[in-house]
């Protein structure tokens, strides 16, 4: 080894020589090795009360390679639409499909090859305002927009790009903590402390938003990172659902099926018992050890 | 689905309304009660259009009025005929005020399935044409005594018997300016209670109206609120309605246009209050918070009041903290020290490294090597780590006696951290090595390819560090192998910081990145001016970087988004270091900084003999820093 190291040197002047590592420090991987995974779970449905479904989603599960390992790399996308006749589906599935190609074209793309990427804040800028122009340029006077929240999971991170009123749970046995702030005028008075969480519940402006997708020729998203550790889940869900039940229930629901397929069905039957007065979409996902 | 107050896909966005209502508008030459005859559009409102049009029955002049025409779209019968008594309370009302500010009504009926208002015809614009028509700001005298004017019109308003009359809907655009300069309040809310059932208007702020307004209250102070967000918007040429809405307090006027007076700001800030007490009581005592600030701008009190201002800037320049202590050393000090157990040690181009009493600065003894020192020393157990550039990483012992020397193949600029017994170091040799800390035997070294400036950050078992071939790497602390590698487009010798996941780190790119610890990804980056090559640092949500562009950044950790920029008088390769409430750092320009931590805010600065490119350390009270005069300073934090 000494020899190749000095042979190596030779050929390649700037190189030192690397130098064997004591074997007595080096403590033995656990063989073999699978690389990190997460379950997902999903449900979404049209309500009681309305006869379309105008939410859309996106979910994406693989690895990256990440210097001789993986990581694991998840795309979850959740978009409720608003719009009279067809509109509110389109905007929605528009904005799901625009942001999921850029994301993944500009980020899981480049990990398979050599190349490396933008930052992933600005990649998910890119992807949001791609949304909204793909939207906006559909709009010419009717009524048309959608809410659009995506979580780019990347091993233990989890990426946020959010507009409007679908929101991200935090979800584990201590509490339930909502990671995203709806973009409403409520929500904003409930952070001043102008309105009581329990007005801003009944508020008859509670769904009025002041950005949203497709509204207006540039948005401002929100984009920042989150971590979410083993024994937590991240729950995306539109409105329909986190109208109809507190946090509370909806932490009690999670946290009772550990099986986030189960538990999205559970999600979805519970908001319809409480009335199902909207549309509502539920994403769950879990890490595995 | 949002907006569900509807049972079905119903809603209608007010842009679609506004389609309907153009359609539907008036044709020129339509003449109404055989009397007005219409001239032409002069705006489409929620509810109808406003027109302007000829009174005929003056034959021989031209007597223009403007007509608003409310088309009720509103498919309920009972909810259109709520509004129609609403409407016509409300011109009912209007038809007994008498002020200069507010247009006279000449008639009111029914005609066809609409009603219609006829108004006086105000010659001029609103003062949302008026921002839109201009690139600059506003003149903030003549946006002050349009306030001014305001005011007034809401003093008569609120002062009215036997209710007092609430405007409720104070905005640019419902403020006339007429040619000769006069104020004229138009649409007075009636529009607003016609639009109070509307529904489905999903997306949109009204961006001026007070949180109370919310609850379904309004009183005069309400008002008040809305002048003010008018005078805001007038004056920073940021529009409410674009804004996050509640967003004024953290908006400050003066942030925005820095040419506006301090006392302009604290009264339209005072109006934006949240809570009622909290405002002006009255439209008068806003009307005097307005002639003050206009007061202090022109009369004879300006000249010592501006001195005044001058004095606070340049006294807050001049503040400047006590000096502990000092000592000499014979060359530069480049290098950081660290403090421990009463000890202060620092490195000096002078070859050595110098032991000194934390309290009195008195000489203890010192290590001679064969080269400068540019690398900081860390303390570990009863040992003291520092490179040379005479190659070696030597461990001394607390009384300065030598332990061992660990020979690298070229100068150590980099300064070692110790974690697991091992120190991790980097070398000119571009290597990366990792040395048994105790008997200063090699454990693994990584090959870069150029010199390894930056220092390590070690989290978790990974160490984390910069390379001048332009990398940041992650390498395993107890294998040596890499767990990734992130290509940035400069050299990196500025060392990283671990937080929450993250690793920051600058580079000669000028970027500050933040990295995901885990996977190596870019999460974010945030550009300065010139070269970083100083070191983050950070608190539990924020970090704080300088820059050759002479700037101390402060960025939100998780968004990347800039907090404050503090700028020095020269370039920054000093790096930020943090007590609980105040940071340090050194420039260029000679000076050593302490700023707010929160604000950037600077709290003193303390004037040395030479550019301070090293680092400062802190330990009770007391912040240590060297300066390229030979002098290592002890000053009170």
């Amino acid at each position: 080894m000494r020899l190749w190291g000095r042979i190596f040197a030779a050929k390649a002047r700037e190189q030192p020589a690397p130098v064997t590592t004591p074997a007595a420090v080096i403590p033995h991987r656990a063989f073999p090795h699978r690389p990190p995974t997460f379950t997902v779970g999903m449900a979404t449905h049209p309500g009681l009360q309305r006869e379309r479904n105008e939410d859309s989603f996106a979910i994406f599960q693989s690895t990256v390679p990440r210097q001789g390992d993986h990581i694991s790399l998840g795309l979850f996308i959740v978009a409720d639409g608003m719009g009279g006749h067809e509109a509110g589906k389109v905007a929605s599935e528009l904005a799901v499909r625009e942001a999921a190609a850029i994301i993944l074209n500009k980020f899981f793309v480049p990990t398979l090859g050599e190349r490396g990427q933008a930052p992933v804040n600005e990649i998910l800028g890119q992807a949001m305002t791609a949304a909204n122009a793909a939207v906006w340029s559909r709009v010419q006077g009717k009524t048309m927009g959608t809410t659009l929240t995506a979580a780019l999971l990347l091993g233990r991170g989890i990426y946020i790009a959010h507009i409007g009123d679908s929101r991200a749970y935090l979800i584990g046995k201590a509490g339930i903590v909502q990671l995203t702030s709806d973009h409403s005028v409520v929500e904003r008075l409930l952070s001043v402390g102008q309105l009581t969480k329990d007005e801003a519940r009944k508020h008859p402006q509670r769904s009025v938003l002041y950005r949203a997708v497709g509204q207006a020729e540039a948005i401002q998203p929100d984009i920042y990172r989150e971590e979410l550790s083993k024994d937590q889940r991240l729950l995306l869900c539109t409105d329909g659902l986190w109208e109809m039940l507190p946090d509370e229930e909806v932490a009690r629901l999670v946290n009772a099926f550990p099986d986030p397929q189960e538990a999205c069905n559970e999600l979805i039957a519970a908001a319809n018992s409480a009335g199902g007065e909207d549309n509502v979409t539920a994403i769950l996902v879990r890490l595995n050890d | 689905m949002t907006g569900k107050e509807e049972p079905s896909g119903t809603e209608k966005l007010s842009t679609s309304s506004l389609d309907e209502l153009a359609a539907n508008t008036l044709p020129v030459g339509t003449v109404l009660q055989d009397r007005y005859e219409i001239l032409g559009i002069l705006g489409l409102g929620g509810m109808g259009a406003v027109y302007r049009a000829r009174d005929r029955r003056f034959v021989s002049s031209e007597r223009l009025c403007a007509i608003k025409e409310i088309v009720d779209l509103i498919p309920d019968p009972a909810t259109r005929q709520v509004n129609l008594v609403n409407f016509e309370r409300e011109a009912n009302l209007l038809a007994t005020l008498s002020h200069p500010a507010i247009p006279k009504i000449y008639d009111y009926f029914h005609e066809g399935n609409r009603v219609y208002l006829v108004l006086e015809f105000i010659d001029g614009e609103d003062l949302e044409a008026i921002l839109e028509g201009t690139q600059s700001f506003l003149p903030e005298r003549e946006v002050v005594d349009w306030a001014i004017q305001i005011c007034d019109v809401l003093t008569y308003l609120h002062h009215h018997q036997p209710e007092p009359v609430i405007f409720r809907d104070l905005k640019p655009s419902n403020i006339m300016l007429t040619r000769a300069g006069r104020i004229v309040l138009i649409d007075f809310g009636i529009a607003k209670l016609f639009q109070a059932d509307k529904k489905g208007t999903m997306v949109g702020t009204e961006g001026y109206s007070p949180p109370e307004q919310y609850k379904g209250m309004a009183e005069p102070r309400s008002d008040i609120y809305a002048l003010g967000a008018t005078l805001h918007h007038l004056l920073t040429r940021s529009d409410p309605r674009l804004e996050t809405p509640f967003t004024f307090q953290e908006r400050l006027p003066r942030a925005i246009n820095p040419n506006l007076s301090g006392e302009v700001e604290t009264a339209i800030m005072k109006a934006l209050e949240y809570e009622l007490e909290k405002r002006p009581a009255s439209a008068e005592e806003m009307k005097r918070l307005l002639l003050n600030a206009l007061g202090t701008e022109s009369a004879g009190i300006s000249r010592s009041a501006l001195l005044g201002r001058l004095a606070t800037v340049t006294s807050l320049k001049d503040r400047t903290t006590q000096l502990v202590w000092q000592f000499n050393c014979e060359e530069e000090v480049r290098s950081s020290p660290a403090a421990v157990e009463g000890l202060v040690v620092v490195g000096c181009y002078d070859n050595n490294l110098y032991a000194l009493d934390a309290e009195t600065g008195a000489f203890r003894w010192k290590f001679a090597t064969e080269g400068g020192i540019a690398s900081s020393p860390c303390f570990w157990r009863d040992a003291i780590f520092v490179g040379s550039e005479d190659y070696n990483l030597y461990a001394v012992s607390l009384t300065g006696k030598l332990v061992w020397a660990y020979h690298t193949n070229g100068p150590v600029r980099s300064s070692p951290r110790v974690a697991h017994d091992v120190v991790f170091v980097g070398s000119d040799d571009q290597q990366v090595h990792a040395v048994d800390a105790r008997w200063g035997k090699n454990v693994w070294r990584y090959v870069t390819w150029r010199p390894v400036r930056s220092s390590p950050a070690i989290y978790e078992a990974v160490v984390y560090i910069g390379s001048e071939d332009e990398y940041v790497y992650a390498l395993d602390a107890i294998t040596g192998t890499a767990k990734w590698k992130l290509h940035t487009m400069g050299g990196v010798i500025s060392s990283p910081a671990v937080s929450q996941g993250l690793v920051f780190v600058g580079s000669l790119d000028r970027n500050l990145y933040a990295l995901d610890a885990d996977s190596g990804f870019a999460v974010w980056r945030a550009s300065a001016e010139g070269y970083i090559s100083s070191s983050p640092a950070t608190d539990e949500s924020r970090v704080f970087v300088g820059s050759v562009d002479k700037h101390l950044y402060s960025f939100d950790q998780k968004t990347g988004k800039l907090v404050w920029k503090f700028v020095a008088d020269g370039q920054i390769t000093s790096s930020p270091r943090l007590s609980p409430s105040a940071l340090y750092f050194g420039s260029v320009d000679g000076y050593v900084y302490s700023l707010e931590t929160k604000t950037g805010k600077l709290r003193w600065r303390f004037k040395t003999g030479g550019p301070v490119p090293g680092s400062a350390a802190i330990s009770r009270d007391v912040v240590y820093i060297g300066s390229t005069d030979h002098k290592v300073y002890a000053l009170r934090a």
